[in-house]
């Protein structure tokens, strides 16, 4: 069987307003067989025993949810939002789960009801006058497409291309996600932001997480949402004492006490909504079910799927238990949407569109590095304390990863920590070594030298302590032991693939045989020595490989260096040249100009030797001056560099083509006794037509004297002879050119006399 | 500031008699014996780079930026290291022609001269220039390999990551031909990090790349002009002069690599996948056999390094229909580090060129250089797998029991392709087991003919041949071989 991905085939029921429950749709909506599965988890999605009443046994396998908090509704919501929202909830395509209540009232009579529950609403929580904080609405933009929000929301149309540079394909996801296009209506500016700050306050149900975002960043995708930061809403509506009553009488009469706990003079407002018990449901089809509810009975605009989807779970509940832990487990990672970020046991897991958003900040760990990991085995891999503090998004440790592990709430995460425990328990699993026998002096030295480089060398890919990576910035090894459970870190090191299919760690013990003699010799000891080091990692020296990198301070001695890397200023294609007078020079071999000058240290060669990312290599030392920061002007002649020669001297001749001319370019330290700190001498070999030669630019040149400019105040350009002018500067053709980006000193250069001759130039440089 | 070191060696031999069960690697050393080098400390040998000198030097290009001669290089005990370039950036091949070291930088193909032979470089010009280098790290530039007509060839990486210069990127994931006169032109597009370049007896262009996205697993692609590899990055630069083809609209993904080359007209199945961990996780060099029968029984054979696993496989290649397909087998495991590069020294044994820089790999070391040796047994070995109409044609190294070779049910197959899509790697899928029907061992015992049904255009046929025996009653050293049947003949 092909497997890839799992085919979704969707009715459109945003469209009709449908209740939205995204990972049923994604993995139950196109299998026939598990139709009743996906019922039990709408009926509990739906709160349908939050009015049907149903014994402890039933309700613990169909759970109800707590309704919003409606206690600051009246400053979170617009007012006219509110009122069109209470007279027809399905309006507005959110694919909501609140239930039309009034869907068999005449029209009128919506509309005066809807606008006494909304002054009754608005009566619950006092208007706040806070000033929200101004959020900037490209950080919103790129925070809401990174941290995770579109792992089940839209992604917006104005977002094209990830922070990883790759195009996204905004219809497809944008057709399985909730939609949000209704919010600048919906909320006041500081609602929002505090919603999204802390929406288990507002949402107690826990089906919006919370991406543990910061004030300032809660704003910024507040902003972002909204378009901007729109001034408050203060368009009034109509409110009186009597209407308010009326609200209140609602709110109690037509069942939105069911789900929505308001206080009213220190008591619970009880709902007056009489429904039939859940077990009497069985084979009923009328009334919340049917497709038109007639009088007051809730209209949940459910789709064709869902209702038949909910008739057969409640022809099940009588049948089958369907309650064991697993059962209930898989239907709360389905309710949470746990399958839009992670995979588990095959099902799930970011498709195809998604995963474009799910990217890692510049590091390259694959898809290790920003895919969530899989939740197969999750409770064999995890301490339970540590699931409990991960769920709740307290224990971040995949920094590399800019989608956020969300907070989930605290019933949620208790109640999945102990699942995952419970349901991955391995009877067969056999124990680690314990302390006593194994507790051998010298475990921890074991397990230290294994970790290094003269070990297996975990720490070419994993960090440690916060320590960077010798290679890739793979997981802190310093989380394992707070983490992981020992039993599973000694079978996954001897099987990573067998755990992570398509993982890059390698296997250091196949098929439980260790590589690598010595250190405790057998498996089960180096295993256990490197828990041991990395249990005791706080109190120990680090590995062999993180403790001293050495020295890579490139010195000049007896003669030039040449080194080539990334550089600043001189880019991509830089040539830096360090000298024994510890007076340097770098040269971009792409634009064909010397671009920085500076004196003492020459260049610490560790980024260029040992850094996997290359970062730019900088100056060494000190008096660090721009000799051509600019392109030159080379008049739209083509230019090709063609190498350098180090003749006896070791000094490099680089040697390029400007038009048809072949120039030879040479910078030196000035011997004593000259001007300037460097000295470059330039030759045009051969018969080839005239070129302005750039020697220095900048934002600004002037002249100072005759042969001497002063570049941006800082840099001196001293000329020093040319072949037919000797050394009198008034006899040379120099120009002074602007270009768009700033200023450029030239020397004219002629054509020679004849083929063997060279037109020698030479300026000096001082700063 | 002359660096002479001499050094000593040691010889890593599989005579570990005494452990009861021998590893794999010890069942191989009385084949090819692994020879250590113990270069002087202070010289850190990250070879990325190896050419032979007619003079029976070896030269090697260091990841630092380097180039060292070593002289007496297949007499570990008496060779010396010396410095002969410096300052170059991160080089990834060496190549030696007339008198000339040519070796690719990050930034251009350089050729380097010694003029007045005292064995240090004194001239180092720029051949060929021009590809986009955005700063990104992983824009690494490998080659360059010579083919008969004097071209020499590049492979590009393409960018992972953001550089400081994102715009300047151009025919990053594309392979690279540069003419005898210095002419540079693009070849074929779609890799992703393709660190091995190889040519084979018949003068045709090869290069493996690594596992990741839009790679299920790494390949041996064969080099064309037009060829598109399959890394989807490359499609930005089909729009700049010279590109040797085109593709409209997006790609296709989630679907298996064999629809994808249907859907896709310039898309080039590999020759050879290597299945992850199977044989391999991280393909790098590629070295054919033009040893004559010095370095043992496989002449004309491709043999491949193995990065993260820190082993060498070996390839057989056939041409069906016009197009290389062929199978690969593990040859030998047990370095001790990540092989990244390959030569052959005068006498037909294989050096290999070791760094793991930022790379883990298996073994003890993080760079140096090992020797393989043949000794001269010939080891019970799968030395080809042919495809046939309706199954394939095995032929091995030594006859065979005619008993156990004759049963279909020595043969285990199992079948399969890969999911070609933009995510990281991807595992086997849509299994099957085709079935052996018979199997006719022929009159000298050294091939088999196996019918079969079952089988599938564009899949990887994998055989378990572990209950085979020779004559004199030995296991194959390696029973698993894997075909990737491109064309059915």
């Amino acid at each position: 069987m092909i497997r890839l991905g799992i085919a979704v085939l969707f009715a459109a029921g945003t469209l009709h307003g449908a209740p939205l429950v995204l990972s049923v749709d994604r993995l139950y909506r196109a299998d026939p067989a598990k139709l009743a599965e996906a019922g039990e988890i709408l009926l509990s999605e739906l709160n349908c025993v939050n009015c049907h009443q149903a014994d402890t046994a039933l309700r613990s396998r169909v759970p109800a949810m707590p309704g919003p908090d409606l206690q600051e509704a009246g400053s979170r919501l617009r007012g006219g939002f509110l009122r069109a929202w209470l007279e027809d909830p399905h309006s507005n395509g959110s694919g909501s789960r609140m239930p039309d209540l009034m869907k068999g009232l005449p029209k009128q009579l919506r509309a005066s009801n809807a606008a006494a529950l909304a002054e009754f609403v608005e009566s619950l929580g006092g208007r706040t006058t806070d000033k929200p904080l101004d959020g900037d609405v490209d950080r919103g933009r790129s925070l809401y497409h990174s941290v995770g929000c579109v792992a089940c929301h839209q992604p917006r149309v104005d977002f094209t291309e990830t922070e990883a540079g790759e195009k996204v394909d905004v219809a497809e996801v944008r057709s399985v996600s909730v939609p949000l296009d209704h919010v600048p209506a919906k909320y006041s500016r500081l609602g929002l932001s505090g919603f999204l700050r802390n929406p288990h306050l507002v949402r107690p149900a826990g089906r919006m997480p919370s991406q543990n975002l910061s004030e300032q960043e809660a704003a910024d995708i507040a902003a972002y949402l909204m378009g901007g930061n729109p001034v408050s809403d203060n368009t009034t509506f109509p409110s009186s004492d009597r209407n308010i009553l009326k609200g209140r009488k609602l709110f109690a009469s037509i069942g939105c006490a069911s789900c929505h706990v308001v206080k009213a003079d220190g008591r619970a407002i009880a709902s007056e909504m009489k429904a039939p018990k859940l077990s009497a449901l069985a084979g009923k089809t009328g009334a919340c079910l049917s497709g038109a509810p007639a009088g007051l009975a809730p209209h949940f605009a459910l789709d064709d799927f869902q209702r038949r989807a909910l008739t057969a779970a409640l022809r099940n509940l009588g049948r089958t238990s369907n309650s064991e832990p697993i059962d209930l487990l898989q239907r709360r990672l389905v309710a949470l949407n746990c399958y839009a970020c992670h995979q588990r046991a095959g099902v799930g897991g970011p498709d195809s569109g998604r995963l474009k958003y799910f990217v890692s900040s510049g590091a390259d760990l694959g898809d290790e590095g920003r895919v969530p990991p899989t939740l197969t085995g999750v409770g064999r891999k995890l301490r339970e304390d540590a699931l409990l503090k991960t769920i709740r998004g307290e224990f971040p440790v995949r920094p590399y990863m800019t989608t956020r592990m969300p907070s989930f709430a605290e019933q949620d995460a208790t109640f999945l920590a102990h699942g995952f425990a419970v349901a991955d328990a391995d009877p067969d699993e056999l124990p680690t070594p314990r302390d006593g026998e194994e507790n051998q002096v010298g475990r921890n030295m074991w397990g230290r030298a294994l970790v290094g480089t003269t070990g297996l060398s975990c720490v070419t890919c994993h960090q440690l302590r916060g320590r960077k990576s010798l290679g890739i910035p793979a997981i802190d090894l310093a989380h394992s032991a707070k983490r992981l459970r020992p039993e599973w870190f000694r079978d996954y090191l001897i099987d990573p693939a067998g755990f992570r299919p398509g993982t890059r760690m390698p296997a250091f013990w196949p098929e439980g045989k260790p590589l690598s003699k010595g250190n405790g010799n057998s498996t089960s000891r180096q295993i256990d020595s490197i828990w041991v080091y990395l249990n005791e990692i706080d109190q120990s020296r680090l590995p062999e490989g993180m403790e001293s990198k050495g020295n890579y301070l490139l010195t000049p001695s007896d003669r030039p260096l040449v080194f080539r890397t990334f550089m600043e200023g001189a880019g991509m294609h830089g040539i830096a040249v360090g000298y024994p007078e510890r007076v340097h020079a770098a040269f971009d071999s792409k634009e064909l100009r010397w671009t920085t000058g500076w004196t003492g240290g020459f260049l610490d060669a560790e980024g260029t030797w040992d850094d996997r990312f290359t970062p730019l290599a900088a100056p060494a030392g000190e008096n660090v001056i721009s000799i051509q920061p600019l392109s030159p002007k080379h008049d739209d002649r083509e230019i090709l560099f063609r190498g350098y020669v180090r003749r006896s001297n070791y000094t490099p001749e680089l040697l390029y083509r400007i038009g048809d001319s072949n120039i030879e370019d040479q910078m030196k330290p000035a011997s004593t006794g000259m001007p300037g700190r460097l000295i470059r001498s330039v030759g045009k070999v051969g018969q080839s037509e005239p070129i302005w030669f750039e020697v220095a630019n900048g934002k600004s040149i002037e002249l100072k004297a005759s042969g001497l400019w002063l570049v941006d105040g800082r840099l001196t350009v001293g000329f020093l002879s040319a072949t037919d002018a000797g050394s009198d500067p008034g006899q040379v053709e120099s120009r002074v050119v602007k270009s768009t980006a700033g200023t450029h000193l030239q020397f004219r250069m002629p054509n020679s006399l004849n083929r063997s001759m060279t037109y020698n130039l030479s300026v000096y440089y001082d700063w | 500031m002359e660096r002479i070191i001499v050094c000593a060696l040691t010889l890593v031999a599989g005579s570990l008699a005494a452990e009861p069960a021998l590893s794999q690697s010890d069942r191989e050393a009385p084949f090819y014996e692994l020879v250590t080098y113990e270069p002087p400390a202070d010289l850190k040998l990250e070879i990325s780079g190896m050419a032979m000198m007619p003079d029976g030097r070896l030269a090697v290009a260091l990841r630092k930026g380097e180039i060292w001669l070593i002289e007496n290089p297949t007499d570990p005990g008496r060779a010396t290291y010396r410095q002969f370039a410096t300052g170059l950036h991160e080089p990834l091949g060496l190549a030696y022609r007339q008198g000339v070291f040519y070796t690719v930088q990050r930034t251009e193909l350089t050729s380097i001269r010694d003029f007045d032979q005292d064995d240090v470089a004194d001239e180092y010009l720029t051949v060929a220039k021009g590809w986009g280098v955005s700063g990104s790290y992983h824009e690494y530039a490998y080659g360059p390999v010579f083919d008969p007509a004097g071209n020499a060839w590049i492979t590009l990486n393409c960018a992972i990551g953001k550089g400081p210069n994102p715009a300047d990127n151009a025919w990053r994931g594309w392979s690279m031909k540069v003419s005898p006169e210095g002419r540079m032109t693009p070849v074929s597009g779609g890799f992703r990090s393709p660190s091995g370049i190889g040519i084979n007896l018949a003068g045709d262009l090869f290069a493996t790349d690594q596992q990741g996205n839009w790679f299920p697993t790494c390949p041996l692609l064969h080099v064309q002009e037009g060829a598109f590899h399959g890394h989807g990055d490359a499609l930005k630069f089909c729009d700049l002069p010279g590109a040797t083809f085109k593709i409209d609209g997006k790609l296709p993904e989630n679907l298996t690599v064999v629809q994808a080359a249907k859907k896709i007209a310039p898309y080039k199945l590999p020759a050879v996948w290597f299945p992850y961990r199977k044989v391999g996780m991280s393909a790098t060099d590629i070295l054919c056999d033009t040893t004559e029968g010095k370095f043992g029984p496989f002449a004309g054979q491709l043999f491949v390094g193995e990065f993260t696993m820190s082993f060498v496989s070996r390839v057989f290649l056939e041409k069906v229909k016009g197009q290389y397909q062929g199978a690969c087998f593990r040859f030998r495991e047990g370095l001790q580090c990540a092989a990244l590069r390959m030569a052959w020294g005068p006498d037909g044994s294989m050096f290999v060129g070791q760094s793991n820089r930022g790379w883990n790999s298996l073994g003890t070391r993080a760079y140096g250089m090992q020797r393989l040796v043949w000794s001269g047994k010939t080891p019970f070995e799968i030395k080809s797998m042919e495809a046939l109409k309706d199954g394939f044609r095995l032929t091995f190294t030594q006859a065979l029991d005619g008993d156990r070779a004759g049963r279909p049910e020595s043969y285990a197959f199992t079948s399969y392709t890969y999911p070609y899509h933009s995510k990281y790697g991807g595992e086997e899928i849509d299994v099957k087991k085709p079935p052996v029907k018979s199997a006719t061992v022929a009159e000298d015992g050294l091939s088999v003919i196996l019918k079969m049904g079952g089988l599938r255009a564009g899949y990887v046929h994998e055989l378990d041949a572990t209950r085979l025996l020779s004559r004199s009653g030995d296991t194959l050293l390696h029973p698993e071989a894997y075909y990737t049947l491109n064309q059915l003949p």
